[in-house]
């Protein structure tokens, strides 16, 4: 009984001196940190094959333009192909994407908020719109479910009630949150079936 | 006439004038701001 607890003791001190040691290994040794300032990418417009791309498109384009008289419809459509990729090249340049050797552009999808623009905020309005089809969609047929025909009522959609129900859709966040902490988002348990175990 | 705006009202018909509006938005919106990467800077 004591030769147990003496080498349960003595495991334990094992044990401690092992995260002691681990920790201050952790702590005192040089790592690096994890940069997130992507040495491999250049910002677009300082990219010579970025600038390449933009020639290379806008001499295809010139090149084609030759063969068609000045006032024709082609011509017109190619010169506004020209302008649109001068636009497109520029709009690219001027905002604060990185490229590639290839001259291509990035999403920095890391959550940084220098950029942002690129995963962040389009992600959020992503979410923010489907959010929207989806809480008007399930509120119609929470709806239809009330009605005297159901069926029929969602597979021929009542479009007044529709209609309403797809405006007040923008402040979903708010009503799923009310709804959640009414407990009216989630089906209860007893509701859900499952299969015999 | 009741009728037939219950034909409008079917699912098919809704869905594909639905779809059709979405989609004639997304171009407009290509049309006037084309070739959208990141979320512009207001």
């Amino acid at each position: 009984m004591i030769e147990k607890s003496v080498s349960f003791v003595f495991t334990k001190a094992k044990t401690n001196i092992f995260f002691l040691f681990a920790s201050l290994y952790f702590l005192i040794s040089p790592i690096q940190e994890a940069n997130a300032a992507f040495q491999n990418l250049v910002p677009c417009q300082e990219s010579p094959t970025f600038q390449k791309r933009l020639n290379t498109s806008v001499k295809k384009l010139e090149n084609r333009l030759k063969l068609y008289t000045p006032d024709s419809k082609e011509a017109k459509f190619l010169n506004r192909e020209i302008e649109a990729t001068k636009n497109r090249f520029a709009r690219y340049g001027s905002t604060n994407l990185l490229c590639g050797k290839e001259g291509l552009p990035r999403i920095i999808a890391s959550g940084q908020w220098d950029h942002a623009n690129e995963f962040v905020i389009p992600g959020i309005l992503f979410l923010y719109i489907t959010g929207w089809i989806g809480w008007v969609g399930r509120k119609y047929v929470r709806y239809a479910s009330q009605t005297e025909n159901p069926f029929e009522n969602e597979i021929i959609i009542n479009v007044p009630i529709a209609l309403s129900i797809m405006n007040s859709g923008f402040l979903w966040p708010v009503e799923a949150w009310k709804e959640f902490t009414n407990g009216d988002l989630l089906a209860s348990d007893d509701d859900v079936t499952v299969s015999p175990r | 006439m009741n009728n037939f705006l219950k034909y409008l009202s079917t699912a098919p018909v809704l869905l594909t004038a639905w779809l059709g509006l979405t989609s004639t938005f997304i171009m407009f919106i290509n049309f006037v701001y084309p070739d959208p990467l990141t979320f512009p800077v207001l």
